[in-house]
């Protein structure tokens, strides 16, 4: 992916290969809080600020873990660096925004786990090959995918839970299953773009 | 040599970070000292802690007893008390417990109160709090808790503890020496007060705590737990009617449909002449005799809807 253009780079991570919709990655936080917009708000900016200070972290990792030849512990120090930079999520939120926090209860350490992240790490990284910049690139429009992902989930969520049509067996999860499998068909028109 | 490397890394790339969360720690969680003043039933306490951690946490670490079933989760909805200065907003995890008035009152659970600054707060007695939510109109003592209550909870009540007098002092003090030095004293003892006073009446399980040293929500706890007694006044005759599997297949909402109209009361409730209180219990372990039922200590059974006026007669011509 040498040459790409950052614009290429940017739309295809945000709305081509959408990382929730696409690689259907962070399903356990992408579920359980699309039930409310302001929550997939939080959730999705948090996942913005953990993916991108992660991901050019790991970068700088990555490459000095290859010129050494250990690139067996990549796994390993890349989830180290993610549970620490959640770890710094967390005192920033309790500090700034605690109701947020609240509200998020166990989810916000499960960004730890959220395969969202380690998967953004490790692509800009083993597969792709980015340079620094692209990589960036690559984590903040990625991420800003998962949140818009989610957002929208969210907002079609709360319009129904407003009109309150929803068979019972539906409500909650299995609702949000099917509204991100029509915004994911709905992804699929922009596969031509680049 | 080739596996030093892998290993200086990880400890450098460790250690980098432990300072940096470090750093982290120090500029963005410390709070300070904060001062919580306490007022509750022995009067005003006063305190100076670190802050950072939760009010729950905080008080039960300077001893003081608060119920919290869920150990701080914000799930039980036990932990509440009044908040008057300090403590930040209300959070939407308490909103589920905490009603609009009492949201006035500045009602707060101490496990979701992150302690950052000053806090003056007022502990509410748990007998007053648990008698508060059986006053309540959605309290149902048939099915336990609702969390659903728009009442007067946590307002401290008038001190009308009713005075027990020289009598029965002695009566109980007896009760308490009588098993003060055996392991496990407390179920003994209210065993005892059960069977001297036919209930346990409040006064008494003060007294029981101030003698046996003891903080009265433990007594409470025990005495909430077991079936046999009762913290209202019961009748002198007692009839629990099993429910349980076999009992219920066998009929025994039959049973106490029988008995509902002749005593003239609904299980649960006790007769106005203090004689019979009627109530069901999930099994007493006499499954071969289903359905069955036990009249203080006495089982009966197999119980028919034709032998309970007998039953009611017999008792009624043992009494006279």
């Amino acid at each position: 992916m040498g040459e790409t253009s950052l614009l290429s780079i940017f739309i295809t991570a945000l709305l081509i290969q959408n990382v929730a919709l696409y690689y259907l990655l962070g399903m356990c936080p992408f579920v359980a809080l699309s039930r409310s917009l302001t929550t997939a708000f939080g959730m999705g900016a948090a996942v913005i600020f953990v993916v991108t200070l992660t991901s050019s972290a790991n970068w700088v990792i990555y490459q000095i873990l290859e010129a050494t030849g250990s690139l067996i512990i990549q796994y390993i120090v890349f989830i180290i660096v993610i549970a620490a930079c959640v770890q710094l999520v967390e005192m920033i939120m309790e500090r700034f925004f605690p109701a947020l926090q609240a509200s998020f209860g166990i989810f916000l350490p499960l960004i730890t786990v959220n395969c969202t992240v380690l998967f953004i790490s490790l692509k800009v990284t083993t597969v792709d090959n980015l340079s620094y910049i692209q990589t960036v690139v690559y984590a903040i429009s990625a991420a800003i995918g998962f949140w818009l992902a989610m957002v929208m989930v969210a907002a079609i969520y709360e319009k129904l839970d407003l009109i309150g049509k929803v068979p019972k067996g539906l409500q909650g999860p299995g609702i949000i299953m099917i509204i991100t499998g029509i915004i994911a068909l709905a992804f699929m028109g922009f596969s031509g773009m680049v | 040599m080739e596996t030093l490397i892998p290993i200086g890394i990880i400890t450098a790339i460790l250690f980098t970070l432990t300072v940096i969360l470090l750093i982290a720690d120090k500029l963005l969680v410390s709070y300070g000292d904060c001062t919580i003043s306490v007022a509750d039933e022995d009067g005003d306490k006063e305190f100076t802690v670190q802050g950072g951690s939760t009010l729950l946490s905080i008080l039960i670490d300077q001893g003081m007893e608060i119920p919290a079933s869920c150990a701080g989760r914000g799930s039980c909805g036990f932990c509440k008390l009044n908040v008057k200065s300090g403590g930040g907003d209300i959070l939407p995890t308490e909103e589920m417990f905490i009603s609009k008035e009492e949201q006035k009152r500045g009602t707060r659970l101490a496990c979701q109160v992150k302690v950052k600054e000053d806090i003056e707060l007022f502990v509410p007695d748990l007998i007053s709090t648990v008698k508060g939510m059986s006053e309540s109109d959605s309290f149902d003592t048939r099915t336990k808790w609702t969390f659903e209550r728009e009442g007067q909870m946590l307002v401290a009540e008038d001190k009308k503890t009713p005075k027990l007098d020289r009598t029965q002092r002695n009566q109980v003090l007896d009760i308490v020496d009588k098993h003060r030095d055996n392991p496990g004293p407390i179920l003994p003892i209210l065993h005892d007060v059960n069977a001297t006073f036919n209930y346990l009446p409040e006064a008494v399980l003060r007294q029981v705590s101030k003698e046996m040293d003891m903080p009265l929500s433990k007594i409470f706890r025990i005495a909430t737990f077991y079936n046999l007694f009762s913290l209202e006044p019961v009748g002198k005759y007692k009839i629990t009617v099993c429910t349980g599997t076999a009992c219920h297949v066998r009929g025994a909402e039959g049973i106490i449909e029988a008995f509902e109209p002749l005593l003239g009361i609904k299980c649960g409730e006790t007769t106005e002449d203090m004689m019979f209180t009627l109530e069901e219990v999930r099994c007493i372990g006499c499954c071969g005799l289903a359905p069955v039922l036990t009249v203080n200590e006495d089982v009966q059974g197999p119980m028919t809807k034709k032998k309970v006026p007998e039953l009611l007669k017999d008792i009624k011509n043992n009494t006279q």
